[in-house]
């Protein structure tokens, strides 16, 4: 059983099973097929057969690293060069091979090991992946929400980051910007607030922009996105409590004292319209100022400006420094992959004659042919052993 | 300088059309010394390629990663330069016919493409990203030799490994070409899961969220597990070969998949990319 859930073949079901229900998954999104659990129980299950084969290997690669000469023995097909120990011995040096001897009655044994990064990358990497797996698992803990608000206006922490920061957190928006790079390009939007917790003011005048996020501890704040509200004072509606200055989304209706109005960009100028059921509607340009009829009793609208709203995602996260640290490990492991092969040489000569047996060990035979080519060139091969 | 850009793309599509003829025609005749014409035509294209990489550079001022025209573009580079690479350490020229279409069929698509210069979005502008694209690039252009290699594979395999096709006898051993995929998608992979964790912490800064199962990302993930399956069965007995060949095939139809699929069929975040 324990054969089973540690075995390569296994690993090989359960990549697969992940990868289709990957692909299903994107062809119906509407599935959700990542939180069901049946991927989970495969994630799982890929998780404990990766524990297990990695526990079963690293003994075994640790072995492998610290091999020595004394570990030479004549197993299997080797291929018998006419060299002695010492231009066998300069061969190796001369192309970065580690090197162990032991001599034993005139005879010479040698270990020659090269690419020992190679040798180490797939057990890294596959810690690694174990290490993001456990920090994803924290990280579905994470939780987050949005805090709008305008230049100037104090905004409490939203809803489900309550249960942490109460009720008394909050950001106070200092500043919102647009920023142009040279080519006049929108280069960024970057808010700069005050940030409140539990009452207390514990960051000033700091700033948040897209690719920059600001951290405060496990909390981090995202410049998420950024909306422009036009901004219309109401007077004389006979309802006190709906004289008030309304800050209108761009292109969306609302109703006011029982009109309907709507602010947008027309040609990159604001333009407000007023339309009820009895009346045609009616619209203008307008400028900062501008007065524009609301009802038939008198009552109005001002029209005072655009201002911007920032809109900041508020996150606590958890596992994300796990899931940080297997992805250094991960990237590491991948430019290890890339140092090269790991070889191994064992070689039978000495005695004073002008013989090497060689047996040669990689993953990969075309490296080992290589290695043989190369050594066939120094010296013509004499004979293949069985 | 703009209205360069297109004349050079024609230019190197030119080439590796003529390089794609030159090597039929070599293989068909038998013609070693046309097989190495060929990669010559091929050196010329890959010649162009260079010259509207480095146009474009100048142009956008910086790495010319961008958008999915400039994907495109250094994805043929890299496609092209690990053909030439693989070419010369193993002298394998009738590969080329198999590599050639890859290139063609890029090409054409580039040449369609929309070419003026926008400005980069602001998430876009994150060194993140530039390491994210560059290694998707390396590992996109090495798994798409490797394809070249594995259908070469199969094709000869089809006729048997010591038929007198004129194909298949031009082509290296089945064990040879078996091994040459090996390798690349060997390479391909750690630049892959390089471009996983580089793009996952990139999202993380940008969006708040270092994986949300977009269908980019899902698909990037796919790739790089039909891959790990291709490396892992290798160890298994009987997957060597032919099966290996076809989970190569289909490691990048994944990728071209992720490339074109995702951002043509499916919705998601990073369809701006195209
Ligand atoms: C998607 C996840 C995985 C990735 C990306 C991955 C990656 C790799 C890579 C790149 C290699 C080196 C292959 C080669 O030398 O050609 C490797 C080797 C190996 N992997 Fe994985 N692996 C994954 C999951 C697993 C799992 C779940 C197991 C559990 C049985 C496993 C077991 C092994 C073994 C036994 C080796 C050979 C190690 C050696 O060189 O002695 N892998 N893996």
């Amino acid at each position: 059983m324990l054969k089973f859930l540690s075995s390569l073949k296994l690993a090989v079901i359960l990549i697969a099973a992940i990868a289709v229900m990957s692909v299903l998954a994107t062809i119906f999104p509407d599935a959700d097929a990542f939180s069901s659990w049946s991927f989970r129980l495969v994630v799982i299950a890929f998780f404990i057969n990766l524990g297990l084969c990695t526990v079963q290997l690293l003994p075994k690669f640790w072995k492998q690293l610290h091999r020595t000469a004394a570990d030479v023995t004549e197993n299997g097909a080797c291929k018998v060069y006419d060299a002695d120990e010492a231009a066998i011995t300069a061969w190796l040096k001369e192309n970065h091979y580690s090197i162990s001897r032991e001599a034993q009655n005139g005879n010479v044994k040698i270990l020659a090991q090269k690419g020992k990064m190679g040798l180490a990358a797939p057990h890294l990497l596959h810690i690694s992946l174990l290490i993001i797996l456990i920090g994803a698992l924290f990280s579905t803990f994470n939780t987050e929400g949005f805090a709008m608000g305008q230049v100037g206006q104090t905004r409490p922490f939203p809803e489900e980051l309550r249960s942490v920061y109460g009720e008394t957190s909050a950001v106070e928006i200092l500043d919102f910007q647009t920023v142009y790079d040279e080519q006049q390009a929108v280069d960024n939007w970057v808010t700069r607030f005050n940030l409140y917790i539990h009452g207390e003011l514990v960051a000033q005048n700091v700033e948040t922009k897209v690719n920059e996020p600001y951290r405060y501890g496990n909390l981090m704040i995202y410049q998420n996105s950024y909306d422009y509200r036009y901004l219309l004072e109401v007077q004389g509606l006979e309802d006190e409590a709906d004289n008030t200055t309304y800050g209108l989304p761009d292109n969306q209706a609302a109703t006011i004292g029982g009109q309907t109005v709507v602010a947008a960009m027309v040609n990159g100028k604001p333009y407000v319209q007023i339309s009820d059921h009895v009346n045609a509607s009616r619209g203008q340009f307008v400028e900062p100022g501008d007065v524009l009829t609301l009802t038939d009793t008198g009552a109005t609208i001002t029209y005072l400006g655009t201002a911007a709203y920032s809109i900041l995602e508020l996150k606590i996260r958890r596992g994300t420094y796990i899931v940080f640290a297997g992805f250094l490990l991960a990237s590491i492991a991948s430019l290890m992959f890339l140092s090269g092969r790991y070889r191994e040489l064992r070689i039978l000569t000495g005695g004073g004659k002008k013989e090497s047996r060689i047996w040669c060990y990689s993953k990969s035979s075309m490296v080992v042919e290589e290695i043989e080519e190369e050594l066939a060139e120094q010296w013509p091969k004499r004979q293949e052993e069985q | 300088m703009e209205q360069l850009q297109l004349p050079l793309l024609w230019l190197m599509l030119a080439a590796y059309v003529g390089a794609l003829a030159v090597y039929g025609l070599g293989i068909w005749s038998r013609n070693e010394k046309m097989q190495h014409l060929a990669t010559k035509v091929v050196y010329v294209g890959l010649a162009f390629t260079t010259a509207v990489l480095l146009l474009r550079s100048v142009l956008i001022g910086g790495l010319p990663l961008n958008n999915g025209f400039e994907f495109g573009l250094s994805f043929v580079f890299v496609a092209a330069l690990a053909y030439v690479i693989i070419e010369k350490r193993f002298s394998i020229g009738a590969i080329g016919l198999f590599v050639m279409p890859i290139l063609v069929v890029l090409c054409c698509w580039l040449v369609s493409v929309d070419l003026t210069i926008e400005p980069v979005m602001p998430a876009l502008r994150s060194y993140w990203l530039a390491v994210h694209v560059s290694s998707a690039v390396i590992s996109y252009g090495a798994f798409a030799v490797s394809f070249a290699v594995s259908v070469a594979y199969l094709l000869k395999d089809k006729s048997g490994d010591n038929a007198q096709s004129r194909l298949a006898q031009s082509l290296p051993s089945l064990k040879v070409l078996d091994e040459i995929a090996y390798k690349l998608i060997f390479i391909g992979l750690p630049f892959l899961t390089i471009m996983l964790v580089t793009g996952a912490v990139w999202a993380e800064y940008a969006w708040g969220a270092f994986w949300s199962w977009d269908p980019k990302e899902t698909w990037a993930l796919i790739t790089w597990l039909v891959y790990a399956i291709y490396l892992h069965t290798r160890f298994l007995k009987g997957f060597k070969g032919r099966r290996a060949a076809w989970l190569s095939v289909l490691g990048f139809v994944a990728v071209i998949f992720t490339f074109f699929g995702v951002s043509y069929l499916l919705p998601g975040m990073h369809s701006y990319l195209v």
